[in-house]
């Protein structure tokens, strides 16, 4: 088949190749930058900041407070003072579709933003 | 083989065919509309809970109002089988031990009835009636202690499935001071309920996630080049990395694990799977990931055979259809893990990254 194609056909396909690839790599480079780091309380969207500017932040949750920072494109809970403290054991974040939660807080830091179109979830 | 001659209209077709091909080959990835799953999160059970919906034709509005539905639905399944409340279908069981018989839905008398089969089928290495144990333990408080031996074997006798009395939706324990914990089935039992829902609503490509069990409900598609998903086991021991991963259908999967609750006290670990025959922390395996049918089951299998041990745990997995399972135990200072037959050469160590 490949036999039947004049070069221009050929050079037509390459170009068509070539660009897929170089936008398949675009797409990720102009994408990551957007990242948005959503504080929620209990379903409820209370904070929303940029992943790459610094911030930290208190947010009241439903039994205490947690402090958020951001700092170098990464998010962690670094306060809480609920008794498990498993949300500041998570320790820092930087990819979109990663979670920070604190159950009793009924908080969830999330990082938004385009995660790739694999189809995946984290048992354990 | 003569090479094939493609002439006329056929030739144009063909040239038309590898444009577009071309040409919808990039956009999958950024169209805005293909973005990314839609995904919602909150917490329930004590746990964190999460719903993604992979169609990217249902619609802002309509994926959230399926999520919401989702969180009500794991709530109510909560609310009728949480033991911290004396007023639940549970708590009033347990409320009225050695006394009364109580009353409760067809749902949690179903619920009783499966997980006295799976303590039946394993020997009591799986039990709903630990709540005792559990309730000593307390391994959700702020610095949880290691019971005094004296304190546990004398709670001992009030864990047995033999005692538990079901009549319909009358349901009585024997002694009183005994208790049911529903914990290692009702996660699995409310992911089951919300994949129902979602599939009611006409979803068909989506992932629920409580706590580490996962419903997966998935109708392939010629549009998605992977009509599988991925499931991901989270490391026993190293925080924020992968053990390993392996791809599933519709299915439910669900992971029993010494590092998901646990507290050390003299250099030992103290982790919330207890043996109800003992009364303490099992210590053969890390942890048993099991894939089942729906995700009930895999929260019921993998606590039973983390109870049953390396060699009696997967002989379990291996004798029932349509279970497959992996177990990962510590030999020497290093993690090894075992696979059923079913998982082999579909199981990869690290996070395929």
């Amino acid at each position: 088949m490949l036999k039947s194609l004049t070069i221009a056909d050929k050079l037509l396909l390459a170009i068509l190749i070539g660009g897929t690839l170089t936008s398949y790599v675009l797409v990720d480079l102009i994408a990551l930058p957007g990242a948005t780091v959503l504080v929620e309380v209990d379903r409820h969207v209370v904070y929303k900041a940029a992943l790459n500017e610094d911030a930290s932040f208190r947010v009241h949750g439903a039994t205490g407070e947690l402090v958020v920072e951001i700092r170098d494109g990464r998010v962690a809970v670094t306060g809480a003072d609920c008794p498990n403290r498993i949300c500041v054991r998570t320790g820092w974040r930087n990819k979109a579709g990663d979670v920070i939660v604190c159950v009793p807080n009924k908080v969830i830091v999330r990082i938004a933003g385009p995660e790739g179109d694999e189809v995946r979830a984290v048992t354990g | 083989m003569p090479a094939i001659r493609i002439r006329g209209t056929k030739r144009f077709l063909w040239s038309l065919a590898v444009t577009v091909v071309s040409f919808l080959l990039p956009t999958e990835g950024c169209g805005p509309q293909t973005a990314s799953p839609f995904r919602r999160e909150s917490t329930a059970m004590d746990t964190f809970v999460s719903v993604t919906i992979f169609e990217r034709d249902i619609g802002e509005q309509n994926a959230s109002g399926a999520a919401e539905a989702v969180f009500r639905e794991i709530e109510r399944v909560e609310a009728a089988a949480t033991n911290y409340n004396d007023s639940s279908e549970i708590g009033r069981i347990n409320l009225h031990s050695g006394v009364d018989s109580v009353r409760v839905s067809d749902e949690i008398a179903g619920l009783i009835r499966e997980s006295i089969r799976y303590s039946a089928e394993s020997d009591g290495a799986f039990d709903i009636t630990v709540g005792p144990l559990v309730r000593l333990w307390n391994f959700l408080a702020d610095k949880p202690l290691v019971p005094s031996d004296v304190e546990l074997r004398n709670l001992l006798h009030l864990v047995d499935r033999r005692l538990v009395s079901t009549n319909g939706n009358m349901i009585y324990l024997k002694k009183k001071g005994m208790s049911l914990d529903l914990g290692a089935i009702a996660k699995g039992y409310a992911v089951d309920r919300a994949i129902a829902l979602l599939r009611q609503s006409g979803m068909k490509q989506v992932i629920v996630d409580l706590g580490g069990n996962l419903g997966v409900y998935w109708e392939g598609t010629w549009m998605l080049d992977s009509t599988r998903a991925t499931i991901y086991i989270r490391h026993p021991r190293r925080d924020g990395e992968m053990f390993g991963h392996f791809d599933v259908g519709t299915s439910g999967v669900s992971t029993s694990g010494d590092y998901q609750r646990y507290f050390i006290q003299e250099g030992k670990r103290y982790h919330h799977i207890l043996d109800p025959h003992t009364g303490y922390p099992v210590r053969e395996v890390v942890s048993v990931t099991v894939i089942a049918a729906n995700a009930m089951e895999a929260d019921a299998l993998s606590t039973t055979a983390f109870v049953l041990g390396l060699e009696k745990g997967m002989d379990l997995i291996e004798t029932l259809p349509d279970v497959e399972g992996l177990m990962v135990y510590e030999e020497g200072d290093t993690l090894a893990y075992m696979v059923s037959s079913g998982l082999r050469g579909k199981f990869f160590v690290g996070d395929g990254e």
